[in-house]
């Protein structure tokens, strides 16, 4: 652990990891079955569904956070200065909110 | 780029299992945050109506697109596999028996692989 306050993120990375084993299992099970993209009819019932919609938003966040925090244990390897440091947590944060926000907007925005 | 070459000179003086899951874990990891602004783009197309998304989504529906489709299934299996055996040694304790928990991830991995191997074609 690099510091006294890691406790949260480290098991945060664990708990959602978790989440996104089971999630993405079944969002490949169902929607990828066989390979290939699905077709817009089968998306289009997912984006009208409340339960797919919830089950996406919570995949998204719960992807964003798992992969922004490990792309920040990566970069905490580097043993960089104290500036990069807090510029690269800032990008971070910017990306993590600017993908949310997307994201949420295509899950929730769609109407037949 | 000096802590790049230090990383690979530490990889090299440590090599082994242990090692290689790390670094994998590491790469698919990076690759596959990259991957997810890809797949939420692509996504958007559905906003363009059925023709539009269609048209996008049957780009990956060539032999190029289902081998980078396994490829990425196989990128998400051994950065779960690996997640799993790691969360489980740390949880447990299980520090003793992980030589056996890294056969059993690669089995599983191995039998994913194998077992999902039709997407290629």
């Amino acid at each position: 652990m690099t510091n006294g306050s890691s406790l949260w993120p480290w098991l945060l990375q664990r708990v959602s990891g978790l989440l996104l084993s089971t999630g993405v299992i079944v969002h490949f099970w169902t929607l990828h079955d066989g390979g290939g993209p699905p077709v817009y009819a089968e998306v289009a019932a997912r984006l009208v569904s409340p339960c797919w919609v919830s089950f996406y938003i919570l995949l998204l966040a719960a992807l964003l956070y798992h992969g922004l925090n490990g792309l920040w244990a990566v970069f905490l390897d580097f043993d960089t200065g104290h500036s990069s440091k807090s510029v690269f947590k800032t990008t971070l944060y910017v990306i993590g909110a600017f993908a949310f926000y997307t994201g949420a907007t295509v899950l929730t925005g769609f109407s037949p | 780029m000096e802590t790049i070459r230090q990383i690979i000179n530490e990889i090299k003086l440590n090599f082994g299992a242990e090692v290689v899951s790390f670094t994998l874990h590491r790469v698919t990891g990076i690759a596959l945050v990259c991957f997810l602004f890809l797949h939420i783009w692509t996504l958007s197309a559905v906003f363009q109506g059925p023709e539009a998304f269609n048209t996008a989504a049957s780009k990956f529906d060539s032999p190029a697109g289902h081998f980078m489709e396994y490829m990425l299934l196989l990128a998400v299996i051994a950065h779960l596999v690996n997640g799993v055996r790691i969360t489980l040694i740390e949880l447990f304790d299980l520090t003793a028996v992980q030589g056996r928990l890294q056969l059993v991830s690669v089995g599983v991995f191995v039998f994913i692989a194998g077992y999902t191997i039709n997407i290629l074609f």
